[in-house]
């Protein structure tokens, strides 16, 4: 420090380790080493910068500054006692202003202790300048130097704002000072402050400021406003208020400027609202045309707001104002289109009604000609279809049969066809009415299932029935229609389920019904497929009329699109919907559900009658399906026989079922089994055959496809002893059976008493290059012999009047009688019985054939009987 | 016979070439002169239980059987030999279900000969 500044420079503990000559002056003593300044000056240090001391009854003021090892105390004389750097140093303290100093030669620096704290710097740490500034945000560096030598070489106020990291976090500080010269030493001291809040506040108003700067320019939206003053009001606008209405910057402010301009239409309305607006408060906000000085006219829309003072006048309006020329004039246009469009949607809509009304008595016109030429093709084609029925009886040769049969063929899809339209124009022209009759549900299930079973299952398709019918109750409603519905689909499901390359073939009818409300109860048919499936597309256009999945599908698989429009039309009639669900190559589900009345007229429900059911074996899904069905219409009593069981068969019940998937445990109980009365076994469809074959004795079915009906049906049909002759009349083409007798003039005779045998044994003879006569019995063949000489006699055993042994007995008799040689004769018999052939032996039959008889057979016992015959 | 019945076929198409060698429009005189037959004697058969006349039946199904051989018709001809064993101890019930399947098999045979000309 200076010689000529009085200081004293202590120790941290305070005690006095040199005096500055100028002190020793001022205090009057020198003998002050090594004693505490505070003891010495009668004062308290420990925690300011600065105090009142008293030596020999002088006042002085010290200056506290830190040094590394100590203290440095500046002494300054006083007058009073009343400290007025206390005082100062209290309220800046209270201001948390630090303070700080800078030496211009030295570059020494002093910083208080609220100064160090703002800087992050421990109060007993001396910095230098450079460090100082290292502390500072490095944009802000440069402001130092440059602050400090404008003011110290030109007096430029030093006073700005800088950024440094304190904590962890950025703050501002507001940074001010001036020079101060002793003698010839300059300093600057100065004060900092701590303005993070106020300068972030102000960086964000600018920010906001900025931004709806920007969002007003980009709308460009022009800003107003006006200010009272006594009774005057002073206006003023922006720029951009300006540069719509396309004024001089000058005019801004002068409001007569604006209202010049004003559209004269639009002038008074304006203007009046405005007035209403500055002196009521209330808002202003008009659209209004103005007229530019180059004659142009803009759209502006202004909207302003009163504000009032504290006494609660209207002393200022704020408003905006926008040029909405272009929005105008789009609206205008699309005003002007729309106007356009609705005058051609007008003239389109009546030009459309006009077309629909051609279109409908055009559709008219049509379903009334489909209707006339449908009924005149029928007759004719009724008479076709009686006279090809008529011919089909007629004996026809083989290829004039094949044309009748197309032609029977077509003439029965004609009249299908022929039908669906008449439906078809019915529904459309609301003529089909509908039937309300009693109808048994069952019965129509079985009818619509028999009708596809047979055809099914020659198809190779398996078709599997499920009724659920627990909850049945009498019904009422058109049955006929419904059962159309349900023939169309089913016939659709076995239609396109029969196509080759389907890994599994099957149909599943789910048959359910629930009542609805007292009145009313509803059936649900599932028609469920595994055929060649529809895409979404399709199903979209499923009941169209003449419409089918894709134009291959009429050419595979026939038809003309009619049935499901029909049956789509007539579900809606019903009040009933069919839903579809498909996959493409995995097959479809239709589900028709339709309400039915319940009828409610009384009636007798039948006693069920007992039925014994024996299960044999593990009970399949399918037998326990048509055990349930049982349950529903029999009183059924139900035994379980297991293979190698003692139980004794014995039942009172008229009728009895067996459900058995296992030939051999049927077999093991077979003995008891034939003893019962009026027994039926139902197997699985896929054991039928072998059961039918295995157990011939026994009535077997096959459980699917099994409609409850059915089921009733088989157990009556049962129950009958006789066999009605109806039921085995079918048709063969009659044959000529007669074989050609040529009597005694070959040299082999046959005797055979069934045609067909004679036929093909003659048959098989000519082959091999021999001829024979025919006798039909052994009579006859007794006379031939006895009138004609043969080389050979093939004969059957078994014939009617006089049999083959009875005759081979006559012929041998009358041989040995007459001693002639006996011929040879031939057994020819169908008879496989054990002995059969000595039984031939020993009556004097040479040689045995069984029927039927091989040509090599026949060749062998020509060549060994024959050729070497006398 | 020694086949197991549930191999037997409905119509063995092979038998009566056996017989008569490959000639078509021979086999389908054969195979029309069969169902002739059979259409009438099953009428005898049905006519025969109805009066239950065992030894008719068994005497008429032994007739049809040799010709049923003959044609490949292997269940019909077993269905026929069961008739002739079920006859002599007059199980009529028994013989009425065989009598049934008989007919089945028959209709068969017409649908399948029907089939093959078309």
């Amino acid at each position: 420090m200076e010689g000529s500044i009085p200081f004293l420079v202590t120790d941290k503990a305070l005690l006095i380790k040199s005096i500055s000559p100028a002190a020793v002056e001022l205090l009057g003593c020198k003998d002050v080493l090594g004693l505490s300044i505070q003891a010495l000056l009668n004062l308290e240090l420990d925690k300011v910068d600065s105090a009142i001391g008293c030596y020999k009854n002088h006042y002085f003021k010290l200056y506290k500054y830190s040094t590394a090892n100590g203290y440095s105390f500046v002494l300054q004389k006083s007058n009073t006692v009343f400290d007025e750097g206390s005082f100062l140093a209290d309220a800046i303290n209270s201001a948390n202003i630090g303070l700080w100093r800078y030496n211009l030669e030295s570059k020494y620096v002093y910083l208080s202790d609220i100064t160090k704290q703002f800087l992050g710097i421990a109060k007993g740490v001396q910095v230098t300048w450079r460090q100082l500034l290292c502390l500072v945000h490095k944009d802000d560096r440069a402001l130092f130097p440059l602050f400090f030598e404008n003011h110290a070489q030109f007096s430029v106020p030093l006073q700005f704002e800088f950024r440094l990291k304190s904590a962890g976090q950025k703050r501002w500080f507001a940074l001010k000072g001036s020079l101060a010269k002793h003698g010839a030493l300059q300093w600057i001291n100065g004060t900092l402050q701590d303005c993070t809040i106020e300068k972030n506040t102000v960086i964000a108003l600018n920010d906001a400021d900025e931004s709806k700067q920007l969002a007003i320019e980009a709308g460009k939206i022009g800003t107003w406003r006006a200010t009272k003053s006594g009774n005057l009001w002073h206006w003023k606008w922006d720029m951009l208020a300006n540069t719509i209405f396309k004024l001089e910057p000058k005019d801004i402010g002068d409001l007569n400027k604006w209202v010049e301009l004003l559209h004269p239409e639009d002038r008074p309305k304006v203007l009046a609202a405005l007035d209403e607006s500055l002196k009521t408060g209330v808002e202003f906000k008009q659209h209004y045309r103005s007229i530019l000085k180059n004659g142009d006219v803009i759209y502006v829309f202004a909207q302003g707001r009163v504000g009032k003072n504290y006494k609660g006048e209207h002393c200022r309006i704020d408003g905006v104002c926008i040029d909405q020329t272009e929005i105008h004039k789009a609206q205008q246009a699309l005003k002007e289109l729309n106007t356009e469009l609705e005058t051609r949607v007008n003239d389109r809509t009546a030009e459309l009604h006009k077309t629909l009304q051609k279109a409908e008595r055009a559709n008219k016109i049509k379903s009334e000609f489909l209707s006339m030429i449908s009924h005149e093709l029928r007759t004719p084609l009724n008479g076709i279809i009686g006279a090809l029925d008529l011919l089909t009886h007629c004996s026809l040769a083989n290829e004039s049969k094949g044309l009748v049969y197309t032609a029977s063929t077509s003439a029965n899809h004609l009249i299908t066809i022929l039908n669906d339209l008449l439906d078809l124009n019915k529904i459309e022209a609301g003529k089909l009415e509908l039937e309300t009759v009693v109808f048994d549900l069952p019965i129509l299930l079985s009818d619509v299932v028999c009708t596809f079973s047979a055809s099914a299952r020659e198809k190779g398709i398996s078709l599997y029935v499920y009724e659920d019918l627990k909850l049945l109750q009498p019904l009422k409603g058109d049955e006929n229609r419904f059962r159309q519905i349900l023939l169309n689909i089913l016939g659709n499901a076995i239609k396109f389920t029969n196509t080759e390359g389907l890994e599994q073939k099957r149909i599943t009818l789910n048959a359910q019904f629930k009542q609805l409300n007292i009145y009313q109860g509803e059936i649900t048919i599932r028609i469920a497929d595994t055929g060649v499936g529809m895409s979404k597309e399709t199903i979209n256009k499923l009941f169209t009329p003449f419409t089918q999945a894709e134009k291959s599908t009429t050419r595979k698989f026939g038809g003309t699109g009619l049935g499901l429009s029909i049956c789509g039309k007539l579900i809606d009639l019903l009040g009933g919907q069919i839903i579809v669900e498909s996959a493409l190559h995995k097959g479809s589900a239709f589900t028709i559900k339709a309400p039915f009345w319940l009828d409610t007229s009384e009636r007798d429900e039948p006693a069920k009658v007992p039925l014994t059911c024996y299960i044999i074996g593990q009970l399949s899904f399918d037998n326990a399906h048509l055990l349930t069905l049982a349950q529903s219409l029999y009183d059924v009593t139900l035994i379980e026989l297991e293979s190698g069981g003692e139980v004794s068969i014995e039942s009172a019940a008229s009728q009895h079922l067996v459900l058995s998937c296992e030939i051999e445990t049927v077999q093991f109980w077979l003995p008891q089994l034939e003893l019962l009365r009026n027994l039926i076994v139902y197997t699985d469809s896929s054991l039928h055959s072998q059961f039918n074959l295995s157990f011939a004795q026994l009535a077997i079915y096959p459980n699917q496809p099994m409609t409850a009906h059915q089921l009733g049906l088989q157990i009556q049909a049962q129950q009958q002893e006789q066999l009605s002759m109806d039921d085995f009349a079918f048709e063969a083409e009659p044959q000529e059976q007669s074989v050609e007798k040529d009597i005694c003039i070959h040299d082999i005779l046959l005797v055979e008493d069934n045609p067909f045998n004679q036929n093909l044994i003659k048959n098989q003879l000519e082959k091999l290059g021999f001829h024979c006569d025919v006798a039909s019995n052994g009579a006859e063949g007794f006379n031939y012999w006895h009138s004609h000489h043969y080389k050979l006699i093939l004969t059957d055993c078994h014939m009617p009047e006089v049999d083959g042994y009875e005759m081979t007995k006559q012929i041998r008799t009358e041989e040995a009688k007459s001693e002639q040689t006996p011929v040879p004769i031939i057994a020819v018999t169908g008879a496989v019985m054990q002995g059969e052939k000595d039984i031939c032996t020993s009556i004097g039959m040479n040689d045995f054939l069984c029927k039927p008889v091989r040509l090599t057979d026949i060749k062998l016992i020509m060549e060994r009987w024959y050729e070497h015959s006398a | 016979m020694s086949t197991q019945p549930d191999e037997l076929k409905t119509l063995n198409r092979n038998t009566i070439i056996d017989l008569v060698g490959d000639e078509p429009d021979k086999i389908r005189k054969f195979h029309a002169e069969f169902l002739a037959q059979a259409a009438t004697v099953l009428k005898t058969i049905v006519q025969s239980f109805n009066i239950n006349d065992f030894g008719e039946l068994k005497s008429q199904a032994h007739f049809l059987k040799t010709s049923a051989r003959a044609v490949g018709a292997e269940r019909s001809a077993y269905f026929l030999e069961t008739i002739e064993r079920y006859s002599l101890t007059k199980n009529k019930s028994a013989i009425k279900q065989i009598i049934i399947k008989l007919n089945g098999e028959f209709i068969a045979i017409k649908k399948e000969l029907t089939n093959g000309e078309h």
